[in-house]
């Protein structure tokens, strides 16, 4: 039962309490998994977990993320929501002391975990937004339902070349009486003959004029930062939450090095898109995303020493581009015999470090503008193509995003540029916030490219 | 259904230069005449279907499709500009990109702009696309010259607005695009053509239910939808589609262009066209709430474009904004689309006779 | 050595039995998939052993493949995508596109020069690309779906069916049949609109020779609708239907002697 491998809910309980019994040390959020179903969380039956007390922290982190916010309300926090924006925004809230920064646009996962039966998709369909918008509408009824999450002091949202479905979904939010503070990010360009350049993170570049831009708009955020606490958010401030949020990076990046790399593959899919996640906004607690990021870390290079791993060692590995609205997929990948070997969940620019030798709004504007969805799709694809190679994909899953504006060209973009540079196989699904009527095709569709890797090795 | 409007042609490229080709209506054309080059607006004909996938903005596609095609059409245009208003033109513009040898310029529009650095980041992007259009040959514009050139188009739109009582929705859209088509050579000949369009217009029924008209984007195939509303017993006293006064440039201020003209090009464009991917869109609200009440619209037709997320998101909030029936339609999701939209206009009108 | 290829795709099961040594197809059967797949492929793979005068024990390997193939009794599982490629292979070996129209999906393959699959796209959310749409249409128009092909044939001015959608498609005929449109030209409009929807998944690159198969290859005009909407002509191999379940059988033969 200790040696690592995927085990159900169920499975988990029994565990859990053996666990406890040996003088499992837990945090405050601590528990059994079971006790999320219970509440609701039903989409946590149909899933394998990982059998680490790490990867049991990072599960019982994500789904209490709701109370910890609803905690530093009560403390008299300030509690900001950070919209769109995936990587940025919230770095800037959590340099205040005092405020907490989450991501409403988050909510698009708990129609999922909860199993449609929030009400949360059916209060968006009556506000017109219907399910030809993105899943992420469901935090539209999450906010008027008052559910999941207290009343935000604070929203910023980044908008411009960002996707139009979440822009109308907020726009509908402001109109609803949530006012919110807007930012723009311009599509990032290629700089002209006789403009200067700038490096961005992730190896890209942009205009320095667009970084300047960037920059004042970081302004306007943070002038809505200082308005709201009262409190100015200084240089040195921003720089101490840069280094908070490089700490973070750097241990997700090593993890992501070693889970994406060694073999057998030493954490499941599952529980490494959920880490990745926490990139995004720490689940409203920095300094605990911090440790529970380093535990699972120690798991996996414990594992990897041992040569221990979750699956068989002839996972084909796959590297996956966007996120999946229903996180059993990852189950499923798994199930057909391949591997996570690499991800492209449009927030890359959440992974990188932020530059720390340069002024902190500086290299926050660097890193708002590295974002993937601000660019070309051929930028995306150009990092996907490096990913693969640097961590040997055999296939790539490109998971669209049900009714995302900007799946629909970008996939064909990142396929062609995978097929011509790397000759993978590459194949294309949807992901519907549940997938069980879908998954007997998805399943085939990944049978088939696992199967068409392994000819080709 | 025909594409074509009846009666009178679309501009055409094959008698004018090499055009430089635009689509969005916040790139000012007297900017580009003003490079010496051949403004020409393009409005897709047709909704493509072919090849289109789920998800697609047939508008966006369709432009691409245009932009695109083999032999050119649109008789290899000396430059395309394509804008970032929206997400789906937006990477419209990359495949246009990689598959044209035009060159191409993806102006940003952004979608904020109260603050001065948004109305900054859009006078940078006409100053960038200044030098862009000198690179694929236009010459660098005077600035007494600009402003002349701002005030010829200003009279031409000026005779526009007054004679859009006398024009059909559909008319009044394709002098619109004809406009958006001129060089500065041109302009005195489309002062003719408003006054030979009102000519042959003259008999435009007094009666008819007074009705709004209120989206985005519309292919000329798709216009036979005015057409629908007209037979079928409507008037079109509110045309806030980008093929309607919704999207003309606030009016000029003569002294201010002189000395300033971009400036002025951004007040104009930027600063006042109200659209739903502005943030916030209190100036489309704002509009619309006056020019809905102004008009003495019975009824408002919301026209959208299938997966158009913006448009879409205004279905319910136009129902709020104005005491008024609103009538939902979709365009774009097949090429007879606007078949089974023509039925639900003349329900909606036949309501509201009674 | 014998091996057999079930292929129990989401409208018909299909039993191919092959004789290894020589390549030769031994005995093929196939029926509509009824309510338990898993008994009736075991069924029809008893009758095709029957066929041939063999037995059980005279088989080496079963593969299963299609839809339902984790209900089928077999040896392993292969996905439908790979035998049509391995399927393919054995009859049109220089192809390099795979189309397949099933009764309820289709799919687009793209094949490497030595037959691997490059990539592929499947289409099995909606009707329009696919055999049923066709189905429904005959049983709209009265007629057997095998005498649709027939009753077009000839015909130059194919109605226009532009609905994305099935449903909505069904509407159009009915609006059709209503204005008095002849049969044979909502027929052409169909088979046209079924072969736009799977050229759509081509996305504009079809690569040279292009093979037709499944059961909706066998439709007369069919093959001509879909060389209109590609741009390519097509080639259907002998007994198109039998495709997938050629390539299980194949893909067992690979597993005992790779």
């Amino acid at each position: 039962m200790n040696s690592p491998h995927q085990i159900s809910l169920d499975d988990w309980e029994i565990r859990y309490h053996r666990l406890k019994a040996g003088g499992l040390n837990e945090p405050w959020y601590g528990g059994p998994l079971s006790r999320h179903a219970g509440r609701g969380d039903k989409r946590l039956l149909s899933l394998r977990f990982d059998n680490s007390p790490p990867a049991l922290r990072l599960w019982n982190f994500l789904l209490t993320e709701e109370e910890r916010l609803h905690q530093a309300r009560a403390a008299g926090g300030k509690i900001v929501g950070a919209m769109k924006d995936l990587g940025t925004a919230a770095v800037m809230a959590f340099s205040l002391p005092n405020v907490t920064a989450f991501y409403p646009d988050g909510a698009w996962w708990v129609p999922c975990i909860m199993e449609q039966g929030t009400g949360d998709l059916e209060v968006a369909d009556a506000l017109g937004i219907d399910e030809s918008f993105c899943p992420v509408r469901a935090m539209l009824g999450a906010f008027v339902r008052g559910a999941h999450f207290p009343r935000p002091d604070l929203l910023v949202c980044s908008v411009g070349a960002t996707c139009d479905d979440f822009s109308a979904i907020a726009q509908r939010l402001s109109s609803l009486g949530y006012p919110i503070l807007w930012w723009e990010a311009p599509h990032r360009r290629r700089a002209e003959a006789g403009e200067a350049a700038v490096d961005l993170p992730g190896g890209l570049a942009a205009p320095a004029a667009q970084v300047r831009f960037v920059r004042r708009q970081l302004e306007l955020v943070r002038a809505g930062l200082e308005e709201l606490t009262d409190r100015k958010l200084d240089d040195a401030l921003l720089a101490e939450g840069i280094a908070q949020a490089n700490q973070f990076r750097r241990l997700l990046g090593e993890l992501r090095r070693l889970a994406y790399t060694r073999v057998p593959c030493p954490l499941g899919a599952l529980e490494m898109l959920v880490a990745e996640m926490l990139a995004i906004h720490f689940c409203s607690d920095r300094a605990e995303a911090i440790v529970v990021i380093g535990q699972l870390l120690d798991e996996v290079r414990r594992r990897s020493a041992l040569g221990l791993g979750v699956l068989d060692e002839c996972a084909v590995p796959v590297f996956w581009v966007n996120p999946v609205a229903d996180l059993k997929v990852m189950n499923i990948l798994e199930e057909c015999g391949g591997r996570l070997c690499g991800s492209e969940f449009l927030f890359s620019h959440a992974l990188d470090e932020i530059p720390a030798d340069i002024e902190p709004l500086e290299a926050l504007a660097r890193t708002a503008l590295a974002d993937p969805m601000v660019g070309p799709a051929s930028d995306r694809a150009e990092r996907i193509c490096r990913e693969c190679r640097r961590f040997g994909a055999k296939a790539v899953v490109i998971s669209r995003i049900p009714g995302a504006s900007h799946c629909a060209t970008e996939s064909d973009i990142i396929a062609d540029m995978v097929r011509n540079r790397l000759d993978l196989p590459t194949v294309e699904i949807e992901v519907p916030p549940i997938c069980d009527a879908d998954a007997p095709g998805i399943r085939t569709r990944l049978e088939a490219l696992i199967e068409s890797a392994r000819q080709r090795t | 259904m025909n594409i074509d409007a009846p009666g009178r042609a679309w501009p055409s490229v094959n008698d004018m230069g090499q055009p430089v080709v635009y689509v969005s209506p916040f790139v000012p054309p007297e900017w580009i005449a003003a490079h010496g080059m051949q403004p020409r607006r393009l409005v897709p004909r047709a909704p493509a279907m072919r090849g289109m996938r789920e998800g697609q903005c047939p508008f966006a596609w369709q432009a691409a499709a245009s932009l695109t095609a083999t032999p050119q059409p649109l008789g290899n245009p000396a430059a395309i500009i394509l804008t970032s208003t929206c997400d789906q033109m937006r990477r419209a513009a990359e495949i246009v990109q990689a598959r044209t040898p035009s060159p191409v310029f993806l102006m940003n529009v952004p979608a904020t702009w109260r603050s001065d650095s948004a109305r900054g980041l859009y006078a940078d992007e006409l100053a960038r696309l200044g030098l862009f259009l000198q690179h694929c040959g236009g010459r660098q514009p005077g600035q007494g010259e600009l402003a002349a050139l701002m005030l010829a188009y200003e009279r031409a739109r000026i005779a526009l607005k007054a004679a859009q009582p006398m024009l059909s929705a559909r008319e009044f859209a394709r002098l619109l695009c004809e406009l958006g088509s001129c060089d500065a050579g041109q302009l005195d000949g489309f002062q003719r053509a408003i006054s030979d369009a009102c000519g042959q217009q003259g008999q435009r029924a007094a009666g008819g239910i007074d009705l709004a008209i209120v989206g985005g984007p519309i292919a000329q195939g798709e216009l036979a939808i005015l057409d629908a509303i007209e037979l079928a017993g409507g008037k079109v006293v509110l045309n806030a589609c980008e093929s309607g006064q919704r999207c003309l440039p606030a009016p000029l201020d003569a002294q201010a262009a002189s000395a300033d003209p971009l400036a002025q090009l951004r007040r104009m464009y930027f600063d006042s066209i109200p659209d739903a991917f502005r943030r916030p869109d209190s100036l489309l609200e704002n509009y619309l709430r006056t020019h809905l009440a102004g008009s003495g619209a019975r009824g408002v037709v919301l026209i959208r474009q299938v997966w158009c997320d913006l448009w879409h998101a205004w279905t319910q909030r136009l129902g709020g904004l104005c005491p008024l029936p609103v009538l939902d339609v979709v365009l774009g999701d097949s090429p007879e689309g606007t078949t089974s939209a023509t039925n639900r206009i003349q329900s909606f009108i036949e309501i509201l006779r009674r | 050595m014998i091996c057999a290829g079930i292929d129990a795709g989401s409208r018909a099961i299909k039993v191919v039995l092959l004789d290894g040594n020589t390549g030769q197809v031994l005995s093929r059967c196939s029926a509509d998939q009824l309510y338990q797949p898993g008994r009736q492929a075991q069924e029809l793979f008893e009758q095709a052993l029957a066929a041939g005068g063999l037995t059980r024990r005279d088989v080496r390997r079963v593969v299963a493949t299609g839809y339902a193939r984790a209900a089928v009794q077999a040896d392993t599982t292969v996905t439908e995508i790979t035998c049509h490629a391995i399927g393919v292979r054995h009859t049109l070996p220089a192809a390099r596109t795979v189309v397949e129209i099933g009764g309820q999906d289709s799919k687009l393959l793209r094949l490497d020069p030595d037959g691997r699959v490059r990539d592929f796209a499947m289409n099995d959310r909606c009707a329009a690309g696919t055999g049923r749409f066709l189905e429904m249409v005959a049983a709209r128009l009265g007629v057997p779906v095998g005498e649709l092909g027939r009753m077009a044939q000839g015909n130059r001015c194919p109605a226009a069916i532009s609905s994305m959608c099935a449903v909505f498609a069904e509407t159009e005929i009915i609006g059709l049949l209503a204005s008095g449109r002849p049969q044979a030209e909502i027929i052409a409009g169909v088979q046209a609109a079924v072969a736009a929807r799977v050229a759509a998944m081509a996305g504009g690159r079809v690569t040279r020779p292009v093979a037709f198969t499944g059961g909706v290859a066998q439709v007369d005009g069919m093959a001509g609708a879909l060389e209109q909407a590609l741009g390519q002509a097509v080639i259907i191999p002998d007994n198109p239907q039998y495709t997938g379940a050629l390539g299980a059988a194949l893909a067992a033969l690979r597993q005992i002697a790779p």
